[in-house]
Formats: structure tokens, sequence, C-alpha cells
């Protein structure tokens, strides 16, 4: 037993050591990692070699938790890294690339920088194409936390002639994925930058639109020497698609120049999406009225907040809690006044409970907005099938009595009744999430482009407005017990309601339709329909009927999940042919028009290009068309004929869409992004207007 | 007998070792006082004598510390570049102020690489031109000090030999701070 010991461990030693020495040769389109106090920084390569008259590097860095280094401008304090190349073989010149910054505050200064973990992509170019490179890098930098660690740190990487893609290309294309450029970039844009006055002060006014909404958007400014520009004060529109961005001005003592006329440089950073341009200042308007006071959005939000109970789909969880009362009969004040009280608590609690997660998912680097979960079909198919029942339960078509937290629990029993009741507040919250009302969006904008603090007091807020009525009738129960007895009146009332119902059902439904396509939502409908007709059919033998609708329920709630990879599966695709490239000419000179797309399982947006436009509408529409040869170039793995055919037309990444035809024997190249417009009109300039042709 | 070698031994070894905790602690009434706002004082062990190695003043002169013999010094390096540092600044201009320059000086060195060209401005802008300019913007003095973390203070008796330092930023005007600095000046010189 003992003697075995010293055996395993020479064993382990032995493993790992030629783990190590296995690790080598995968790790030979790196430099090793060149380890400091307070973090390591390494050379990767995209290729294994040289390929072309291009060398695609970048600067990794892995930090220590707290530790930042800085961004090409750091902000009011640090100092950007520099790399020097004495000592290099076969390199020209060399640009250091600047992914999207973060905005930290390091003892009450702002300054721009990365944490964490990031790649400076650097491009560089062979001084000889094709040839064996040897890159030496004298990298200084400053990485700063309590304390300010400046370090100059050598790193080599040997390159030989050609070679295929390295392990580090996803690491530095997504990198280079996250460099600002020329907007607009994926609906971002800086609609315009200029100084504005603001009482008596000059502020730089930044006006940013985003096709999606925002999230957490931020700019970098950089301006002429002697001025400084302050953290953005941020107000956002409605519909979260438009931001005003007041930046204050600081000037040094000692200015060069006026402000006025001055080029500036803009980096309008929104999550992961970044566009930079470069403005001339000009004077404008100010957009103050953007930017609402706290009290004001504060009462906007109470506002919205009541007016949700009138929204169809709130009012019904309202009115049959009034019913409900009405139903029971002669109740207790004081029992009508906890219930309500409980409902206004359930209402509240809950606001409160999606600030907390607005908050938290903030923190983390995320923002959602109202309504956010709605991406979900599976929550949209179960909102809709408890829509449906309850509005099915309205109109009689089963006697199953509602569970309290639905029919808004009277309190007629000592306890079980007021949880109940305080879940029919947070069922109420629910149901109100997909709806808005006036007033909500400019609350809900403002809490969103704010701090914790602001947020946390909106939505309260907010939670308030709603519970209101149910405050107001616990305050004065006499009101409800004042209402008439219960009669033929109340079944009306009811079918108004379930009505009102439906047509929140019908409107979820349409959102599942253009999230899973007509299949899912069909059936969806249909089982809930389904299970509606059994409902009523068996209403004498309650349980049975109850029993199977809540299975076609249950059905109709995983039926989206189920028919949306069905749907993906059955929908009709163009046949991709594999790449040819010396078959194109031919091709072209037969009429026809060719679209490459070069792609790979490890390129993520090829798959958001393939999701937003290829597959789908108008572009997958015209690439069946019989006069167009599609063909597919799958750089999954290393491939050298698809690597010289990126070098060729200076690209070095995926994705690659090019589209040849009769009017373009040498390609179009399209944008690494793509957008259904620019394909569409690239195919069209291509084949000579084959669309407009063709129907 | 043999038995009782061991316990003996290990008797011996703890009575020593409460000898020379009682005799550390006997020695520490003497040491400067280090707590609160600069309790990351460092006290030096060996109280090194301060390296020769010039740094410039804004006009281009020499200096070195030994020209500051006889008085208690504070050597503090920073930069523009170093948030912490631009934030403990103004509590150096402070103490300067609140001791007197027969009997202490404060030394704040840049060691930004483009040297008075940015720390000029930056000490005007700042108010705080009463901290004067040194430079070392090939960081020789802050090397010879052994200095590789912004910002760095090191303290200096009259002998100019090394008191201790503090690497971080310190509020330098706080009671604590004064209490240290005061407790060098008062100190009877050494031997």
């Amino acid at each position: 037993m003992i003697s075995l010991l010293p055996r395993l461990c020479r064993s382990w030693l032995v493993a790992l050591l030629l783990a190590a020495a296995l690790a080598l040769p995968a790790a030979a389109a790196s430099s090793p990692w060149a380890i400091y106090d307070q973090g390591r920084v390494r050379l990767v390569s995209a290729t294994e070699g040289v390929t072309g008259d291009r060398i695609r590097l970048g600067l990794h860095y892995q930090m220590a938790p707290g530790w930042e280094i800085y961004w090409r401008s750091p902000g009011e304090a640090g100092l950007p890294t520099t790399v020097e190349w004495q000592g290099s073989e076969n390199v020209g010149e060399a640009a250091l690339r600047w992914p999207r910054p973060h905005r930290f505050e390091i003892f009450g200064l702002d300054t721009f920088g990365y944490t964490n973990e990031v790649v400076l992509p650097i491009d560089m170019r062979a001084a000889r194409a094709g040839e064996a490179a040897t890159i030496r890098a004298q990298v200084n930098f400053l990485t700063c936390a309590e304390i300010c660690v400046p370090h100059t740190v050598n790193l080599a990487l040997s390159l030989p002639a050609g070679g295929a893609i390295g392990p580090d290309a996803g690491l530095i294309n997504k990198y280079a994925s996250l460099v600002p450029v020329a907007g607009p970039v994926q609906g971002l844009a800086v609609e315009r930058a200029e100084i504005v006055t603001d009482g008596a002060q000059r502020v730089l006014q930044v006006i940013a639109t985003t096709s999606e909404t925002f999230r957490a958007p931020d700019v970098f400014v950089e301006g002429p020497n002697g001025y400084a520009f302050g953290r953005p004060e941020l107000a956002l529109s409605d519909s979260a698609r438009r931001a005003v961005l007041h930046l204050p001005v600081a000037s040094s003592r000692i200015v060069a120049r006026d402000l006025l006329g001055a080029p500036v440089t803009v980096t309008l950073v929104d999550g992961d999406r970044a566009v930079e341009q470069t403005i001339t200042l000009r004077l404008g308007d100010s957009e103050r009225t953007a930017f609402l006071s706290l009290w004001l959005a504060l009462g906007l939000a109470l506002l919205g907040g009541l007016l949700l109970n009138v929204m169809p789909c709130v009012l019904p969880v309202l009115s049959i809690k009034l019913l409900s009362v009405v139903d029971a009969g002669r109740l207790d004040r004081g029992i009508v006044r906890r219930s309500f009280l409980a409902t206004a608590a359930g209402v509240v609690a809950t606001f409160i409970a999606l600030a907390v997660a607005l908050i938290a998912l903030r923190a983390g680097g995320q923002a959602l907005g109202w309504g956010l979960q709605f991406q979900s079909p599976t929550f949209i198919a179960v909102m809709a099938a408890v829509v449906v029942l309850f509005a099915a339960n309205l109109w009689g078509l089963f006697d199953v009595s509602l569970p309290s937290w639905v029919g808004g629990g009277t309190g007629t029993g000592p306890t079980g009744g007021m949880t109940g009741a305080f879940l029919n507040g947070v069922f109420a919250t629910i149901l109100a999430t997909p709806c808005s009302a006036p007033f909500l969006g400019t609350a809900i904008a403002y809490a969103l482009s704010r701090g914790a603090g602001e947020t946390g007091a909106i939505f309260v807020a907010l939670g308030i407005g709603m519970a209101a009525p149910y405050l107001l009738v616990a305050a004065l129960p006499g009101l409800v017990l004042r209402l008439p007895r219960p009669g033929a009146w109340m079944a009306l009332v009811k079918r108004a309601l379930g009505l009102l119902l439906l047509g929140t059902g019908l409107w979820l439904l349409s959102i599942l339709l253009t999230q899973v396509g007509w299949q899912g939502a069909a059936l969806v409908a249909g089982l809930l329909a389904l299970s509606v007709a059994l409902l009523s059919v068996g209403r004498r033998r309650t349980r049975f009927a109850a029993a199977g609708a809540i299975a076609l329920s249950a059905a109709a709630v995983l039926a989206p999940s189920l028919t949306a990879p069905m749907a993906a599966r059955f929908a009709p695709e163009a046949r991709w042919e594999t790449f040819d490239e010396m078959a194109i000419p031919r091709l072209v000179a037969e009429g026809r028009t060719v679209f490459v797309d070069v792609t790979a399982d490890w390129c993520v947006t090829c798959k958001v290009n393939k999701a937003l436009v290829l597959d789908r509408g108008a572009v997958a529409d015209l690439l069946m068309d019989p006069r167009i040869v599609r063909m597919r170039a799958d750089w999954t793995n290393p491939d050298a004929a698809i690597a010289d055919y990126l070098a060729r037309h200076n690209r070095f990444g995926i994705p690659f869409n090019v589209v040849y035809g009769p009017q373009a024997p040498n390609g179009l190249a399209l944008p690494e992004l793509l957008r259904e417009d620019t394909v569409l009109a690239t195919i069209d300039r291509a084949s000579g207007g084959l669309r407009v042709a063709g129907r | 007998m043999k038995k009782l070698v061991l316990p003996l031994i290990g008797l011996v070894v703890v009575l020593a070792a409460i000898a020379g905790y009682l005799l550390t602690d006997n020695s520490s009434a003497d040491r400067p006082p280090v707590r609160g706002a600069v309790e990351k004082f460092v006290l030096a062990e060996k109280a090194p004598a301060a390296p020769l190695t010039p740094w410039r003043d804004g006009d281009g002169a020499e200096q070195r510390l030994a020209d500051y013999r006889g008085k208690v010094v504070l050597v503090n390096y920073w930069a523009t570049w170093c948030a912490p540092c631009i934030r403990e600044m103004p509590s150096l201009a402070r103490l300067q102020k609140a001791l007197p320059s027969s009997e202490f000086a404060l030394v704040a060195i840049s060691v930004d690489l483009e040297g008075r060209k940015v720390a000029e401005p930056f000490l005007q802008e700042n108010d705080l031109t009463a901290l004067g300019l040194h430079l070392d913007n090939r960081g020789t003095v802050a090397r010879a000090m052994g200095v590789s973390v912004m910002p760095t203070s090191i303290l200096y008796d009259r002998d100019g030999r090394e008191v201790g330092r503090l690497s971080g930023a310190a509020e330098w005007d706080s009671a604590d701070a004064l209490a240290l600095i005061r407790f060098v000046i008062n100190r009877k010189p050494a031997g």
C-alpha cells in the first residue's frame, strides 16, 4: 500500500508531463503567458502561420478581480497599453484595435477600460506575404485598482510559413466584433452630437437611436486637448429606442481652441453593440425636457400603475375580485378590508420582486425592459392558457370553482383566504406585464436609465398605483358592500369580462404566431379550444372534464417548445452547394447569380445572420429562385482554400458573404453583419435586377 | 534522566519565546505609531539609507535626498495617470502646510514619462503648485528606492534613513498621519 503511493505519484507526474508535451503544439499560435502580480497576458494569433500579407494577432489579458487596464482614452486618469515591435522579423506596420470600453470609477475619477478579460486585436502586415515571421512585442501597460502598477512585459511568438486557422481565432474574432466601427451597426447609431446650453452650463448633447431597445447606453467622447466630458445623464424615449445623453463639459484653464467647430469622436456603447463616429460640434437646442425629475417620474408611475387596472389584461382580475365579494353575500367589513389589503400587498410585492430582478440583471451586465419575459414562448402559452380558461369560467362553461388566486380570494377562511388574496395580487401583476398603459412607458424608461434607487422607487410607485383601487376598498369597505345584490347583471358583466380576456388571449396567440410560426400558434389555439369544449361538455362529470382540460392545457403550454424545432425542420430550405470557387465564372457566364456564404459552426455572427436574414423572409424567398446558385463554404475545420479565398478579399474573419452575377463578375462583398435590405439590394445589383425582372 | 531531556528542551524553547516576545514588546514603545489612516504604513526593518540617485526639479537642476539632511522627509511618487495618487495629493499639500518647513519637507516626485510637460499643467490645474515640481520621468529614482506601485510614499528620518513606506493612497493630513510624522520629527537622533 505504502509502496504503491510513490509509484502512483510518479505515474501522475508522467501523465501530467505527457499532457503538457501534447499541449505544446496546439499552443503554437500563442506566446506563453507573461505572469504579473495582478494578472497575465499573452500574444495570440488567429492562424498557426503566416498565410497572406496580414497577420491577425491579439493581446490577451486575464486580470485578477478588481484590476483594470485602460482603453485608448483612459478617462480622467490612466494609461493605454502600448506595444513596441522591435526585434520582430517579417513584420510591417501594426495597429492596435480597441474593443468597446467600460466605465469605472476609481477614487471618484471616471476611467474607461477593461476588467477580467480582454483581447486587444492587432492588425499587422507581413513584410513578405506568406513567409515565416517572428513577433517580439514589448508591451507597456498600466493596471490599477486601489493602487496603480505600471508593467513592461516581453512576449514572443514564431509563426511558420503557411498554416491553418488556430485555436484562438474565435477568441480574437469575439473581441474584434466588439471594436466600435462607424455606424449604424445593428441598428445602433449616433444621430447627432452638439453643444447645448443647459442653464448656464455648456453640455455636450448626444442623441442616439437604435432599432432594438436600448439597454444601458453610454457614450465616450474624445475631444480636443484640454476638454473633458463627464458621466452622461441619460433619458430614454418611451419606446427606449431613442436616447438623449447630456455630458458635462469640463475645460482646463489653458485651452488651445474652442469646442465649437472642433471634431470629437463619439463612441456609443450599448451592451455589446458599439459604434464610433467623428462629429464636428455645432450649437444645438437642448432636449432637457427629455429629462424627467424623479418626482414627475414617480407621479407618472403612480398614474400608469393605476391605469393598468383598466387595461384588458388586468381589468377582469379587479372586477372578479369585486364580484367575488358580492357573490359571497354579506361579508364582514374586517374580512373585506384584510382581503383587499392582502391583494394590494401581493401587487406591490411583485413589483418589488420585478425591480430586484431588474437591478440584479443590470448589475450582471444584462438589462431587460417591461415584459421581456414575453420572449419566452412557453411563458406566453402559459398566459394564454390561463387567460382562456379564465374566460371560459366567466362564461359559466364549467362550474369548477377557480383557485382563489384567480378568483380573488374573498378571504372567507381564516388564513388560507389571505394567502389566496395575496397571490391574487401576484397574479394580477404578472397578467399586467404584457400590457402597457399610458404614462407607464415613460416611467419605466426613466427607471431603466437610472440607478438602483430610482429603479426601485419607480417600481414601488407602479405597484402602489396599481394597488390603489384595492387600497381604496380596504379603506372604505362599505363601497363594495353597497354593490347591488347578486343577480342577472352579474352574469352579463362576467360575460363582458370574459370577452375581454379572450381578446387578451388572442393577442397572446398573435405574439406566439410571430415567434413559433402559425403551426405552433394554431396548435396551442386548437388545444385550448378543445380543453374549453371538453369543460363545457363535461359540465356534469366535473372531475373527468377538469382532468382532461388540464391535460390539454398542459399540452398547449408545451406545444410551442415542441413545434419550434418541428417548424424549422419542415420549413423549406434552399439547397446549398459546396463552395467551388472555380465554378463561379462559368455560372456567371451562364447568366446565373452566385451567392457565397462562408460560415462555421463556431461563428456566432454567422448563426445570427442565418437566423435573422438568410433563412427567413424575403431573402430566403429570393434565394429559392432557381436562377440563384447558393454556395456555402464551411470553415468549421481549417481549410487552406477558404482561408486563401478570404485573404484575397482582405478578410480574415467570418461571416463573409459575396454575391457574383452578370453585373458583378468579381463579386460584391457584403458587410459582416447582414441586413435584409442590403442583401436584397446587392443581389439585385449583381444580377442586374433579378428581383424586378422575376416578379 | 533521558526522559527529561525532551520536556526540558521544550521548556527552554517556550521560555525563550516568552522572553523574546517581552523584549520586542518593550522595544515597541520606541516604534513610530502606525494606525488608523496610516495603518498600511510598513515600518522598515533595517532603516536603509536613502539612495544617492538624483532627480530633477522644475528648472532641470539635480536634487538628492541628501540635500534635505536634517529634516524629516516624505517622498511621494505620483503620476498624472494614477487615480489614487490624484486622490491623495490635496492631503499631501495640506500636510506640507501643517508642519514647519524647518523640520519637515514633502517631496512629491512625478514619474510621468512626459515629465514637466504634463506634470506642471496638472499641478496648476489642481491648485497643487505648492507641492513643487520634482521629476523622475525615467523612473530611475523610483527604481533605486524600490518603488513599483503608485502611489508610494516613503518616510525618511533626519539622518536620511528610511522609517517605512506606504503603498496606496492615504489621508496624509489626518491625525494618525501627523502623529506618525511628528513622532519621527521628535525622535532623538539614533546612536
